[in-house]
C-alpha cells in the first residue's frame, strides 16, 4: 500500500526535509528571516499558536493573499495549516499550490469526528498524534508525515516529549508481539491492522515523524531528535522570542549537531529570552489544542 | 574486487542522507555520515544528498565545510539539492554554488510539490529505462564541455557526469533503481 507512486513522491518530499527545521511564519519578513535562518521549509499562518491561544475566536485557514506572499518570497518549500475536518480549506491550500498541508489541531476543528480523506489529494499532508494508534489513523488517512501534537503555543517541550516517547514506545511493543496479538492490538490502536502489521515488520513508521508542540531552545530541538524526531516544527518559539533571527539559526544548527553537546552549548550562549512559556498544568482543560 | 579502505562519505547536514545510507548498506559498502571538516578528511569519496540546497549551503558555511568541500578531489555524487551545491552557476535565484560540476541548475525548475512525479526516464550509456522521482526538482539549463550526459527524461538532459563527478537532478536513492549509484561507486 506504501509503494503506489503518488505516495512515494508524497513522502519524498517529507524525506528532503529531514535533518531541518520548519519554522512558523506570518508574514514575508518572517518567512525570509526564515529561509535566512536556514529553515528547510515555512508554515505560513495568521497567527502563531501562542497568539491564537491568547485572542481565543475561530482560528481558521490564513488568508490566501497572506500565503501567496509568502511562496513568491522564498524558494523554500511553504506549508500552510487548515482545519481539521475542513476539507474544502485543504481544496483552497491546494489550489494555491503549497507544499505541504497542516490538518492542525492549532485551529479550530471543523469536524469533531472526521479527519480529511487525505489520500484524495495531489499535495501531501502532515498531521499531528499523540501516540502510535492516532499516529497509524492519520496514515491510515493518507497522510505523508507525522509530527508530535505537542502543546503549540506554549512554549513547553513536556508535551511533546510525551507524545513522541508513546509513539516510540508503541512502535517497540508491536516488534515484540506474536503475529496472533496483532489483531487484538490494532483493535486497541483504533488503527489499520494492514499498517500495524508494516510497521511490526519494519520496526518504524511508514512515514517520517517530526517533533512539534513546545520547542523553545536549540536543546529542545535536540532532545526530540535523540528521542527519535527526523525534523523539528517550531511555532512560536522563535518569533515570540526576544531576537528570532539569531535563535532560528541556533535551532537549525542544534537540530544537524543535536548528538554533539558541546555544539549545542556554543550556539545556546547569548540567544536573549527564550519565549516565556506556560505551565500545562495551569492551561484549562477546554483550552487544550492537543486533545482536538 | 578490490578492497575498499576509507569509507564513503554522506554529507549529513539535512536532507535525505538516511535514504542514501540505507541503499549503500544494500549494496554493501561502508560509509559514515558527514557533519565535520573532521569527518571529511577520512572518506575518499562524497554524497551530497537531497534536501534544501539553502539550508545544506548555511551549514556548510558555518561549520568550515564549504571550502573543503570546493577542494574536494575524490569522486562524488549530487542528487537533487546535491547537483544544485556542486554547480558552477545556479538561477532561480542565482546562488553560489561549490562550483565544481561545469553545469547551469535552475532551482524548482518544475514548480511546487504538486508537480514532482516519478516516472521512467533512460540510462543513456546502458540503453536502460530507469525509475526517477523528481521532487520539486531543478534542471539543468546548460552543460559545460567536459560534461556527458549520462541520464535523460522525456530527451532533457537529468544526469550529468564530467571526470569523477555525477550529479542527478532527481533521487536514485529513493527509487527501485540503483544502477546511477553503482555507476558513482565505480569511479575513482
Amino acid at each position: 500500500m506504501f509503494n503506489d507512486k503518488e505516495f512515494k513522491v508524497k513522502v519524498g518530499l517529507a524525506e528532503m526535509l529531514k535533518g531541518g527545521v520548519i519554522m512558523d511564519v506570518t508574514n514575508v519578513d518572517q518567512a525570509k528571516i526564515a529561509e535566512d535562518a536556514g529553515a528547510v521549509a515555512v508554515m505560513a499562518l495568521e497567527k502563531v499558536p501562542a497568539d491564537i491561544r491568547k485572542e481565543g475566536g475561530v482560528a481558521r485557514m490564513a488568508d490566501p493573499e497572506i500565503i501567496a506572499k509568502i511562496k513568491q518570497a522564498v524558494s523554500i518549500p511553504v506549508m500552510a495549516k487548515c482545519r481539521i475536518g475542513h476539507f474544502a480549506e485543504a481544496q483552497v491550500l491546494q489550489a494555491l499550490e503549497v507544499d505541504f498541508i497542516d490538518e492542525s489541531e492549532v485551529l479550530t476543528p471543523a469536524d469533531e469526528t472526521n479527519h480529511i480523506d487525505k489520500s484524495k489529494f495531489k499535495v501531501p499532508f502532515v498531521c499531528g498524534c499523540r501516540n502510535l494508534g492516532e499516529s497509524l489513523r492519520r496514515i491510515g488517512e493518507g497522510a505523508a508525515l507525522l509530527r508530535t501534537k505537542g502543546e503549540a503555543g506554549s512554549g513547553n517541550i513536556v508535551e511533546a516529549v510525551r507524545h513522541m516517547r508513546l509513539v516510540m514506545d508503541g512502535i517497540r511493543r508491536l516488534t515484540v508481539l506474536d503475529d496472533e496479538a496483532l489483531m487484538a492490538e490494532a483493535k486497541s490502536l483504533g488503527a489499520p491492522y494492514e499498517i500495524v502489521r508494516w510497521v511490526k515488520i519494519h520496526k518504524k513508521l511508514p512515514v517520517p515523524n517530526f517533533a512539534a508542540g513546545g520547542i523553545a531552545t536549540p536543546a529542545d530541538a535536540s532532545l526530540m531528535m535523540q528521542l527519535g524526531a527526523e525534523s523539528v516544527f517550531v511555532g512560536s518559539g522563535i518569533f515570540k522570542s526576544s531576537d528570532p533571527s539569531a535563535r532560528a539559526k541556533a535551532i537549525v544548527m542544534a537540530t544537524t549537531y543535536y548528538n554533539d553537546p558541546k555544539k549545542i552549548a556554543e550556539i545556546s550562549k547569548g540567544l536573549g529570552d527564550p519565549m516565556k512559556g506556560l505551565d500545562i498544568k495551569q492551561i484549562p482543560a477546554d483550552q487544550l489544542l492537543q486533545t482536538r | 574486487m578490490t578492497v575498499q579502505t576509507n569509507p564513503i562519505g554522506i554529507l549529513a547536514l539535512q536532507g535525505d542522507y538516511f535514504e542514501h545510507g540505507r541503499v549503500l548498506k544494500k549494496l554493501g559498502h561502508k560509509f559514515i555520515y558527514v557533519k565535520t571538516p573532521e569527518e571529511l578528511i577520512q572518506v575518499e569519496s562524497l554524497i551530497l544528498p537531497g534536501g534544501e540546497s539553502t539550508t545544506m549551503r548555511k551549514l556548510a558555511k558555518q561549520n568550515k565545510l564549504w571550502d573543503r568541500l570546493k577542494k574536494f578531489k575524490g569522486p562524488m555524487l549530487g542528487t537533487c539539492a546535491g547537483i544544485i551545491l556542486m554547480a558552477k552557476e545556479i538561477t532561480g535565484p542565482s546562488e553560489e554554488g561549490l562550483g565544481l560540476l561545469d553545469v547551469t541548475i535552475a532551482r524548482n525548475a518544475y514548480g511546487s510539490q504538486i508537480n514532482s512525479f516519478t516516472d521512467m526516464g533512460q540510462y543513456i550509456q546502458k540503453k536502460k529505462n530507469i525509475e526517477m522521482v523528481f521532487i520539486r526538482a531543478p534542471q539543468i539549463t546548460r552543460i559545460g564541455e567536459r560534461c556527458e550526459v549520462i541520464a535523460e527524461y522525456k530527451g532533457q538532459p537529468v544526469g550529468v557526469q564530467q571526470g569523477n563527478l555525477i550529479g542527478l537532478t532527481f533521487h536514485p536513492e529513493i527509487s527501485r533503481n540503483y544502477d546511477l549509484i553503482e555507476r558513482f561507486l565505480s569511479l575513482k
